[in-house]
């Protein structure tokens, strides 16, 4: 069975671009928009990754990723953070601990396929 | 147990190991690596061939042996003449372990390569510059993984294998307080590790398996001498006493004692003693060691069992009867009240659909294993046709059914062989088109929703339809006076009898045509579509669905009989009143402004009753839409599918049956068959 995604982030252009990338991969991918529509995608399903933007309207990232990790079954599911350089070590002091790697943004799709393809190992 | 057959299978897999190796070599001639394995396969084959008396075997994979030693040595270059004769002796050693007399052409065989010998006398003064086989390196490698680092969504457990799978290692385990294994169960790591490990993956290779650690929690410590261990930055992670550095040492030797011997000449003096110190306090020494350190020993390989396929089968016939049971299950008990019983099911639930999971993973292979085969047919037809091809795939590790793989390898090399033969033009008939003289042959499979796609694409000529035109007429497939589409006109070509070719040639032309592979691909519940573009090529697509037993289907019912559709092909459902659907006199629906045609199912099937509402289901497969109009929907319901037997094959509107869960028969609908 093919693997799940969910992918989070508001900025369209970027969100199909990764959801195409993803996809030719053979991966069932699933988008958000915002943090609020993705806790939605992980009801009643069962998701392999998470690929989160940090700056989204209504939920950000982190609250995203908190809410995620609450619940049970995704307790130790890969999550990966999409940032830009800058912002990094900031974020990644507060994300700590909670997620698997982070991608910079912006980003090479091989290197980025090859992140996820390891993610999900 | 047989152990003549067990020498068969493993033998046979070895071929096609061999086979896969050879056929790498071409790509990428100069690859030490490749020649070493081809070394190792055919040095295999010798070695348990002479037990089991296959002498012929042992015999020709003995001078093929000696051959790719002078090429690993560099005595010898690698060719084509060679790589023919070795691909030759391969089919030749099939036979052998099939049991067929073949040993005059295991003498000619050997004649060709004494003859080389010969040749090599006479040419001794070229060394070939092709380098001896890829380095090994050793690596020590500390991990200290955070105790929580299952909470950043890590796999452990992932990174332990992928260092195994790098090549030969030795995991140290220290401070294991709690057996490692339940530290994995609990998913909190209390441990650290020191890994012994030889690879030839180099440090980037290694470095890319701890991608997602953090700086702090590893350190890659080349292995560049015997004083490793005593040295500075080592010795900040652990203190080693003279005995554990020791053993170290051993470990390293064990593996490959060239690590340490070439790497640093002064050190070298004081290991050339200590193997046999070693040897001789090995049974002590593990007494001896501290509590808190242990051993695990790792080949290289993933361990594999071959499995007889009547026992997956079987299992996976109990699995699918599991799956069923489960629904029916489920439907008994479906208005319990009972919260610890709805629990529980849903408990079974879950764990039925992993072992089902389970278990069809196991019969999922990758297409890689089409792969050899593919590229010799290539390789041959177009030698023979006198084309150049270059074959480029992707994707191949997409899996599917092994029964499916199967079935699939006639219809691909059949479009293979189109392809090369009406699409590719001569070399020269490229040139003076303005194309590379190299054909373009790309094989991409990937997998979408349920279904794997494979797409064989070519940069050849494209289907010249004002051929497949005339050549219709003249079959009398088609009329004169009318206009066809395009998409007629490939339907037209997939239909009986029809074969483009100019002459027969022995490669595309053998009486049978694109309607076998249409067939064969149909029989295994795939599509196939062609797409093509004049003077630039055509992509034929197969769509194949992912096993062959599984479906997803929507439970209708029409007076008191039930029937499933595909639920892949259901598009759209709404109700409608019976008078309404049934006012005017042309029966089609009016869907997203899109005229289709309904069949009643009740009219089609001779009930005669009437009811106010109907249900209206859209079916869209490949495009193609029909509505079908059922009394009700009873919901969605995974079933087994079963095939019907010899005796329906006439009623084509059905594709298959299976059992619901209350123990019942159920036909499965193939709607588009209704039209007619």
């Amino acid at each position: 069975m093919s693997k799940r995604i969910v992918v989070a982030e508001d900025f369209n252009v970027s969100r199909k671009i990764i959801v195409s990338t993803l996809a030719k991969e053979g991966y069932t991918v699933m988008e958000a928009a915002d943090g609020s529509e993705a806790v939605e995608l992980f009801d009643g399903r069962t998701v392999d990754l998470l690929i989160t933007d940090f700056n989204m309207p209504n939920m950000n990232g982190a609250e995203l990723i908190q809410k995620v990790r609450a619940m049970n079954s995704y307790s130790y599911m890969p999550i990966l953070l999409l940032t830009t350089e800058v912002r990094q070590e900031k974020i990644q002091q507060a994300m700590d601990g909670n997620i698997t790697a982070f991608i910079k943004k912006p980003f090479d799709t091989q290197d980025f396929v090859k992140i996820v393809k390891k993610a999900l190992r | 147990m047989d152990f003549i057959q067990e020498y068969i299978e493993e033998a046979t897999q070895v071929l096609k190991n061999l086979e896969e190796s050879l056929l790498q070599f071409e790509q990428r001639s100069a690859d030490p690596e490749e020649i070493n394995t081809v070394y190792r396969h055919l040095h295999t084959l010798k070695g348990s061939a002479g037990m089991f008396g296959f002498h012929d075997v042992e015999r020709l994979s003995h001078e093929l042996e000696s051959v790719y030693s002078d090429i690993r040595d560099g005595v010898r270059q690698q060719d084509d003449f060679i790589l023919d004769l070795t691909l030759h002796a391969v089919d030749v050693l099939r036979e052998l372990l099939d049991g067929k007399d073949s040993v005059k052409e295991v003498d000619k065989i050997i004649h060709d390569i004494r003859g080389l010998h010969e040749g090599r006398i006479h040419a001794s003064g070229a060394i070939s510059t092709h380098g001896v086989a890829g380095q090994e390196e050793g690596f020590v490698i500390i991990l200290n993984p955070e105790k929580q680092i299952f909470k950043r969504g890590i796999n452990f457990q992932a990174i332990i294998a992928e260092i195994q799978e790098l090549g030969s290692c030795e995991f140290i385990v220290h401070n294991e307080i709690v057996p490692f294994e339940k530290q994995l169960a609990n998913k909190e790591i209390e441990s650290w590790f020191e890994i012994i490990l030889v690879s030839k993956a180099g440090l980037a290779g290694v470095q890319d398996v701890v991608l997602f650690m953090k700086p702090s929690e590893y350190k890659v410590f080349p292995i560049t001498g015997s004083d490793l261990f005593t040295s500075e930055p080592y010795q900040k992670f652990i203190q080693l006493s003279e005995k554990e550095v020791e053993h170290r040492l051993s470990i390293i030797n064990g593996i490959n004692p060239a690590l340490l011997a070439s790497t640093h000449r002064p050190a070298a003096k004081d290991i050339h003693e200590k193997p046999i110190e070693t040897i001789l306090s090995d049974g002590e020494e593990t007494e001896d060691e501290d509590q808190d350190i242990r051993i695990i020993r790792k080949s290289k390989k993933n361990g594999h069992v071959s499995v007889a396929t009547q026992k997956l089968d079987q299992l996976i016939n109990i699995v699918s009867e599991l799956v069923i049971f489960r629904s029916e299950i489920h439907h008994l008990m479906s208005d319990t009240k009972n919260r610890e019983v709805a629990e529980a099911l849903e408990k079974l639930e879950r764990l039925t659909l992993r072992l089902r999971d389970s278990a069809f993973g196991i019969r999922l292979v990758p297409l890689n294993i089409l792969n050899s085969k593919l590229q010799r047919l290539i390789r041959s037809v177009s030698k023979e046709l006198g084309k150049e091809v270059e074959f480029i795939t992707e994707g191949l590790d997409t899996e599917l059914d092994r029964s499916m793989i199967n079935a699939l390898e006639a219809p691909l090399m059949h479009i293979i062989r189109n392809a090369i033969d009406h699409g590719i033009e001569t070399p020269e008939e490229r040139e003076s088109r303005n194309k590379p003289r190299k054909g373009l042959l790309k094989f991409y499979s990937y997998n979408s929703g349920d279904h794997v796609f494979i797409q064989l694409q070519d940069d050849g000529n494209g289907i010249d339809f004002d051929k497949i035109r005339a050549k219709g007429i003249e079959k009398g497939l088609l009329s004169k006076n009318q206009t066809y589409t395009e998409k007629e006109l490939i339907s037209v070509m997939m239909s009986a009898g029809f074969s483009t070719a100019d002459k027969v040639t022995t490669v595309s032309g053998r009486g049978v045509g694109m309607d076998v592979v249409k067939k064969d691909i149909t029989a295994i519940r795939g599509d196939i579509e062609v797409s093509t573009e004049k003077g630039l090529g055509s992509i034929f697509t197969l769509r194949l669905p992912l096993t062959l037993t599984i479906l997803d289907t929507l439970v209708v019912k029409v007076s008191d009989n039930k029937y499933l559709l595909p639920i892949s092909e259901v598009q759209f459902c709404y109700e409608e009143e019976h008078a309404k659907l049934f006012s005017k006199k042309s029966r089609q629906i009016n869907y997203e402004g899109q005229l289709m045609p309904f069949v009643s199912l009740r009219e089609h099937f001779g009930i005669e009753e009437s009811k106010e509402k109907e249900t209206v289901i859209v079916i869209n497969k490949n495009d193609t839409k029909i509505a079908v109009v059922v009394d009700s929907i009873l919901g969605k319901l995974q079933t087994v599918y079963k095939p019907l037997n010899e005796l329906l094959h006439t009623a084509d509107c059905f594709s298959g049956a299976s059992i619901l869960g209350d123990g019942s028969m159920a036909l499965i609908l193939n709607a588009l068959k209704l039209k007619s």
